[in-house]
Order: structure tokens, then C-alpha cells, then sequence
């Protein structure tokens, strides 16, 4: 299981900080939609049909209790009491408000998690086999080769 | 000669819920599609979303839709424009949960 490095935690906290200044600029329409629609995706913020949809990163699909209860409390609080979790092992919050995902990144942040580069051209979210360190059969585990590559 | 005009309902994104909104005949947003005013005219329609695009503090991605007049107000013509009205196809909810007569 991952820990974050000092440098994790200044690095999502910063980046959080930054984000909630740049929605902050968009609602009081100093941004347009063009200037911080990269901003957001940048952010794991989507625009859909019917809603925002923030994309949390979960590193080769591996949670421990502390950061599931993050994710339930998130959805209470701040969606409609469920996420959908992905094919790549990420959680989709469905039903956000734009006002409130700063809110909802620093409560990721409390327990090692954010939704940078889960949207876009980017490096994208690193998964590994549901089974990973589980299957009898493993020829390799691939948790230690998936946190160099998240790292 | 000229295409004939097809009406328009004019329509975007919420910035806030990012909920889907159109412009209502009195001027503000609503978010059903059966209260939104239906333009006739094509002047009045392109000046309705000049508008609206200016109002980057509030709505997103604003754009003129096909539409047609119907015994509750206007109704969507084209696939997509009947999804965004009525909200998640999966199972009702949005803003099928709220209402049974979309």
C-alpha cells in the first residue's frame, strides 16, 4: 500500500489550493469556459450531459478502509450518496456541484488520494489485475512495478 | 430560395450543477424543456444566444436546438435534445426522479 512522501502531500495540497482559486475566478466569471475548461479536466473535472463528473484516481485499484470511508463520506456529503466504479479502477462521482469539488479534493487529499491526470491526453491512472497479490496462480506481483510507475 | 426556418428552443449547461437549462420566455433559465421559449424567428433566436453566450458567469456551452411546438409547450426533435430534457436513461433519476411528466 502506498504512503504519500512529504512531497506527495505538499504537491496535492497545492494543486487543490490552486484549483479552488480557478473555480472561485470561473463562478465569478473573471475565467470563461474556454480559459478553465483545460483547468478542470486537468483536475478530473468533466462537463456531461446532464452534470459534472469528478474522476478519482485509485492507483492499480488499491483502497485502504480509511480512504473507502473517504469516498462514501464524499458521496453523502457532497453527491447523491454513490460513485460508479470504473473498468480502470477509478471512482466516478456523478452529481457534483462545481462550487464544491475543492471541497471534495481536499477531502481526497485528507487520505492520500486526488483526481489529477484522470482526464485528457495524459498519463492516466496506473491499474493492475483486481487479483494482484491475491491469485494462487500469480506469476508476479505487479503492486511493487505499479507504485514506481505512480510514483 | 431560402431554407424554411425550424424553430429553436435556446439551451446550455448550468455552470454551477452543470445541470442542462433553457432560456424560459421571460427571460430566465429553467430547467425544462417544456417551459422554454420556442423562437420563431431567426433574428430573435441568434440575438437570444448572443446573449447568453456573453453570460459567462452563469451558463455553459449555450446553443440554439431544433424543437417543435406541443400541447405542453416545446419538444425536442432530434434524439439527443430528448435526453438532455429528460436526464439519465438507466433508471429514473435527475431529473426523471423529479417529475413524471417529462
Amino acid at each position: 500500500m502506498y504512503k504519500y512522501s512529504q512531497f506527495d502531500e505538499n504537491f496535492v495540497r497545492t494543486r487543490v489550493a490552486e484549483f479552488r482559486a480557478q473555480v472561485e475566478r470561473r463562478l465569478s466569471g473573471v475565467l470563461t469556459e474556454d480559459e478553465f475548461k483545460p483547468l478542470r479536466l486537468m483536475n478530473g473535472l468533466y462537463l456531461q450531459l446532464h452534470a459534472y463528473m469528478l474522476r478519482v484516481a485509485i492507483p492499480y485499484g488499491t483502497l485502504n478502509s480509511r480512504q473507502m470511508h473517504a469516498l462514501a463520506d464524499i458521496a453523502d456529503k457532497w453527491d447523491k450518496g454513490y460513485g460508479h466504479f470504473t473498468t480502470r479502477q477509478n471512482i466516478q462521482f456523478n452529481w457534483p456541484k462545481l462550487r464544491d469539488v475543492p471541497d471534495m479534493l481536499d477531502a481526497l487529499a485528507d487520505v492520500e488520494m486526488h483526481a489529477i491526470q484522470t482526464s485528457g491526453n495524459t498519463i492516466r491512472n496506473v491499474t493492475a489485475d483486481h487479483f494482484a497479490g491475491a491469485a494462487a496462480d500469480e506469476i508476479e506481483d505487479p503492486r511493487s512495478t505499479a507504485e514506481l510507475l505512480r510514483q | 430560395m431560402a431554407k424554411e426556418f425550424t424553430p429553436k428552443v435556446l439551451t446550455a449547461n448550468d455552470l454551477l450543477e452543470g445541470d442542462v437549462i433553457y432560456r424560459a420566455t421571460d427571460g430566465t433559465w429553467t430547467r425544462w424543456h417544456a417551459k422554454a421559449e420556442l423562437f420563431t424567428d431567426p433574428a430573435r433566436a441568434q440575438s437570444a444566444l448572443d446573449a447568453a453566450q456573453a453570460e459567462v458567469d452563469h451558463c455553459v456551452g449555450a446553443y440554439l436546438a431544433d424543437a417543435r411546438p406541443g400541447p405542453n409547450g416545446p419538444e425536442p426533435i432530434h434524439f439527443r435534445e430528448d435526453f438532455r430534457a429528460r436526464g439519465p436513461s438507466n433508471y429514473p433519476h435527475g431529473k426523471q426522479a423529479e417529475t413524471s411528466h417529462v
